[in-house]
């Protein structure tokens, strides 16, 4: 290709002389909608992104024909009514009004007639007293959604908008600034491409509207076909950190775990898809990242426009600053540095908004000063010998010695972002340390991947792009019609019968959009325990606690203690949430006064578990073991009960055994029943971590055997201990279960598993396993585990990022425990029912 | 404009684009937005301008829209010579 006026053509801005056609035929409309029907319709089928963007599709599907229909000069107005009218379709409409009403304000800064240092000072503090505010330091009458959701559309744009502002060189029309702010898929993206104002500006309509939208549609299929990836590697593929045990297990996390990028990417082809369908001729967010031949390169394909923003707002004012006093090439070099630094700030930054926490993680400070340093480094190589640069994209053949290279990068780059992904420095060291365990059957495997690798990358893939996109065939609509039904034919949830076998549950994580099993875990992990864990960022649970009452009554209902359980209820303890009374009687149990001699003729029950037995969510009287007890006593077969709760919050299954013997027996029950519950794995690490940590006894030899095997110690992370315990944690279930038979054989007293899902799509697996491990050790087991089906899990849920049960969750846990106690009366000490005596017939 | 374009592009093609056909690189040759002219080479290519034409380039005036093609260098070096 020698004539490059078409590459990149869609940065080349028009003129009133060079505008093109700026109408597009019916024939044509009716394509290009019937494309975006199929996307729709994609989105539908395999519910992409939150329910927010899903209401949006058909306002934008029905937005883009009224729009492209329109006069040019009627097409501007349009979108940014359009943009406006999603903000109360996706938002609750105070949030939306609150949003429009402080965007506005701050855009009336930018524009107020006083000199810059006073409008960027008057931003400062606007600004300022925002963060106050989504601190929770300021007191402030807006909901405190308001505070993410216009950061997603403020934090960054302004920066680069009051820069173009500044220098431009004439006036900013108040549509475009509108429709600049709150373009329309932002509210339901808060992770969103930077858009560069004077692109944006510049881009519009400046090619024929048909070519401008077939781009859009292609780049919105490939965002969903990127996204539906994502699912596949997050739900199928990658491992978390704490899984890593083995060297194959190592290499699995590092290369796959950069794979999850596939999201973000997916997203932003998908946003800068729609935008191209206004007419926004932006060029391409993220392209062939993982082929990049240089960390330069690197930088120059991810994230495009945040490296476009760097370059405008810090990279050039630095390098033209610098240069005064500097030799060009140091200036290049410090300018560089300048632009990593403020690059994990603005991370920070925007992390602050999203999350209500500032990010400040070694993880983080070593990923960016590492990648910071790779590219001045290949910045610096390219100023000494300067890359090779052709006209176009050269020849799309294959070299060798280009896959080597690109497979050298995407590994380095995978390592760090490895690294990046770790909660600490030490899990992360702790999983490379198992690449000794290397077998040499995995080296294999990895080895011809990586030879695979090589000879895909070796080919010119952005020449072979090139040479597609200049054929009409792949320029029109065929590839994105053709992707899209591809998509389609996967739709099923079931996957389709000529799938082979071995990739069918790869078919079926198409469909998954909630968390991955070890997330799930995670999630029990943040929202059941203590606030100031450091794995606790990944989710975010910062900021839920802020906004969740219940996690703060979590926190200030334990105490600390100095024997085994290290932590239990705080007796007396009178504490509200929601409105909802949360109050712990004298002797340490979320519950009515029991005296501890137990009344003549009452039968006892004990309940041992985490939170959800403790009835965290819900107001005193209304726990499932409160609630089993008021039924029992309602029930005129059933001895008179009592049921004591002796529920701790993150209560591990070691833990349950320390309970029973010493808080439980005292009491003198008939019937323990304990929960199995999946998290256990999480708490069990804490707890542990927590013993080591207060150099408290441990009475059980098996669980001081174990410590010693995984190499427990004091200080170190909760991540780390969940790592080396991964292999250990069924042994130490097993060895409770076991513990609990004994006790109640020793006893007399019947002990039983209750199998306790939480309400959350796709939880409980990890149950079926306890439930084996409860039914060797001799025990019995109340299986719980369809109780949620048929139930809008949702409505039984303390919040939609809290899984406790509440009220309604906890009636329902209540009645069935009462149904499964009244089929098995001898629990109850209801005696046998005495078979019916015949009246002997009578002769006549 | 020519007294402009001619050594703008031959210094592009002795610079950046050695061995490629001069034809080839057009006055409307996206250079920026075609991937011709990275940061680095952007920033070789301003010091050139203000060394060639004694003009005083502004980090804001660094952008695609000024830089992205001949026509458009030569327009800004006009506009910039203009105003020495």
């Amino acid at each position: 290709m020698t004539d490059l006026a078409a590459a990149g053509a869609s940065a080349v801005p028009a003129t009133a002389a060079t505008r093109p056609r700026e109408g597009i035929g019916l024939r044509a409309l009716a394509g290009l909608t019937a494309q975006l029907a199929l996307a729709w319709a994609v989105v539908w089928v395999f519910q992409i992104e939150g329910p927010g963007f899903r209401r949006l599709v058909p306002l934008v599907v029905a937005g883009f024909v009224g729009h492209a229909l329109l006069p040019l000069a009627w097409r501007l107005p349009a979108f940014t009514l359009l943009s406006l009218a999603a903000a109360p379709l996706v938002l609750e409409p105070e949030v939306a009004a609150w949003v429009v009403g402080l965007g506005l304000a701050l855009v009336a800064i930018c524009h107020l007639p006083i000199a810059w240092r006073w409008r960027i000072g008057l931003l400062l503090l606007v600004g300022g007293g925002a963060a106050l505010a989504k601190g929770a330091l300021l007191s402030t009458p807006v909901p405190p959604g308001v505070w993410s959701v216009l950061a997603g559309l403020f934090a960054l744009r302004i920066l680069i908008y009051v820069y173009d502002v500044r220098h431009a060189t004439q006036p900013v029309g108040p549509l475009k600034t509108l429709a600049y702010f709150f373009m329309l898929p932002n509210v339901c993206f808060l992770l969103f491409p930077v858009v560069d104002f004077k692109t944006f500006d510049r881009t519009h309509y400046n090619e024929a509207p048909a070519t401008i939208y077939q781009r859009g549609l292609r780049w919105i299929a490939m965002g969903l076909l990127q996204l539906l990836a994502y699912r596949v590697v997050y739900q199928e593929i990658t491992l978390d950190v704490t899984q890593v045990h083995s060297g194959g297990q190592l290499l699995q996390y590092v290369f796959t775990t950069l794979l999850l990028y596939t999201r973000v990417s997916g997203q932003f082809h998908l946003i800068v898809g729609l935008l191209l369908l206004f007419g926004f001729n932006l060029p391409r967010s993220n392209n062939r990242y993982l082929l990049a031949t240089s960390f330069t390169d690197l930088w120059r394909r991810i994230n495009i426009y945040w490296k476009d923003m760097m370059m405008k707002l810090v990279y050039y004012p630095s390098f033209f600053a610098l240069r005064r006093r500097w030799p060009q090439g140091s200036s290049v070099i410090l300018a560089t540095g300048i632009v990593f630094v403020v690059t994990w700030a603005l991370h920070s930054w925007l992390w602050f908004w999203a999350r209500g926490a500032v990010l400040l993680s070694w993880t983080d400070v070593a990923f960016w000063s590492a990648v910071g340093v790779l590219v001045v480094w290949s910045t610096w190589r390219e100023l000494k010998a300067g890359p090779k640069r052709v006209l176009g994209t050269g020849a799309p053949g294959w070299s060798g010695r280009r896959g080597v290279r690109i497979l050298g990068i995407f590994t380095l780059f995978s390592l760090l972002w490895s690294l990046w992904s770790a909660e600490s420095l030490g899990v992360w060291a702790g999983a490379l340390s198992t690449v000794t365990t290397l077998r040499w059957t995995e080296g294999l495997l990895w080895l011809g991947l990586a030879g695979a690798f090589v000879l895909f990358a070796g080919w010119n893939w952005d020449a072979i792009a090139q040479r597609q996109e200049a054929d009409a065939r792949w320029d029109g609509g065929l590839a994105p019609t053709a992707l899209l039904c591809g998509l389609l034919a996967l739709s099923p949830a079931r996957a389709p019968s000529w799938i082979p076998d071995p990739l069918t549950g790869y078919v079926q994580a198409l469909h998954k959009s909630g968390l991955n099993k070890v997330d799930k875990e995670r999630m029990g992990r943040n929202y059941y325990e203590q606030i100031n864990e450091s794995g606790a960022r990944a989710l975010g649970v910062q900021e839920s606690r802020r906004g969740n009452p219940w996690l703060e009554v979590h926190g200030a209902a334990h105490q600390v203690r100095s024997d085994f359980l290290v932590r239990s209820l705080i007796p007396g303890a009178k504490l509200s949430a929601d409105g909802m009374p949360f109050s712990v009687n004298s002797q340490g149990l979320r519950d009515q006064e029991y005296s501890l001699a137990k009344p003549a003729g009452v039968q006892r029950i004990a309940v041992v578990g985490s939170s959800i037995v403790m009835g965290l969510g819900v107001a005193d009287g209304t726990t499932f073991e409160a609630l089993l007890e008021e039924r029992l006593a309602q029930d005129s077969a059933v001895p008179p009960h009592e049921i004591l709760n002796f529920g701790i919050g993150g209560l591990s299954h070691v833990q349950a055994v320390f309970v029973t013997e010493h808080l439980a027996r005292p009491y003198d029950p008939d019937l323990l029943l304990f929960t199995i519950h999946e998290p256990d794995p999480v708490f069990l690490a804490r707890h542990l971590r927590h013993v080591l940590e207060q150099g408290v006894a441990i009475p059980y030899p098996e669980v001081a055997r174990i410590v010693e095997q995984a190499g427990l110690h004091a200080g170190m992370s909760e991540g780390e201990a969940l790592r080396r315990m991964e292999p250990l944690n069924d042994e130490l279930s097993r060895a409770s279960f076991h513990r609990l038979a004994a006790w109640g054989r020793e006893r007399g007293i019947p002990v039983l598993a209750i199998a306790l899902p939480i309400p959350l799509e796709g939880s409980g697996a990890r149950l079926a396993t306890y439930i084996e491990m409860v039914q060797e050790a001799g025990l019995g087991v109340i299986d719980l585990r369809d109780i949620w089906a048929g139930q809008d899990e949702a409505r039984m849920v303390i919040r939609p990022e809290d899984h406790h049960p509440n009220t309604e969750g906890h009636r329902i846990l209540a009645e069935r425990l009462y149904r499964e106690l009244r089929a098995r009366p001898d629990l109850l000490g209801i005696p046998p029912t005495k078979p019916a005596i015949s009246a002997p017939s009578r002769t006549p | 404009m020519d007294d402009i374009i001619g050594p703008v592009k031959q210094y592009i093609l002795d610079t950046f684009l050695k061995g490629e056909d001069p034809s080839a690189l057009r006055n409307d040759t996206p250079l920026i937005s075609g991937g011709i002219l990275d940061s680095l080479a952007t920033l070789e290519l301003v010091s050139f301008l203000e060394q060639r034409f004694g003009i005083q380039l502004e980090a804001h005036e660094v952008d695609a829209e000024r830089l992205d093609t001949l026509t458009a260098i030569a327009a800004l070096v006009q506009g910039k010579s203009a105003r020495v």
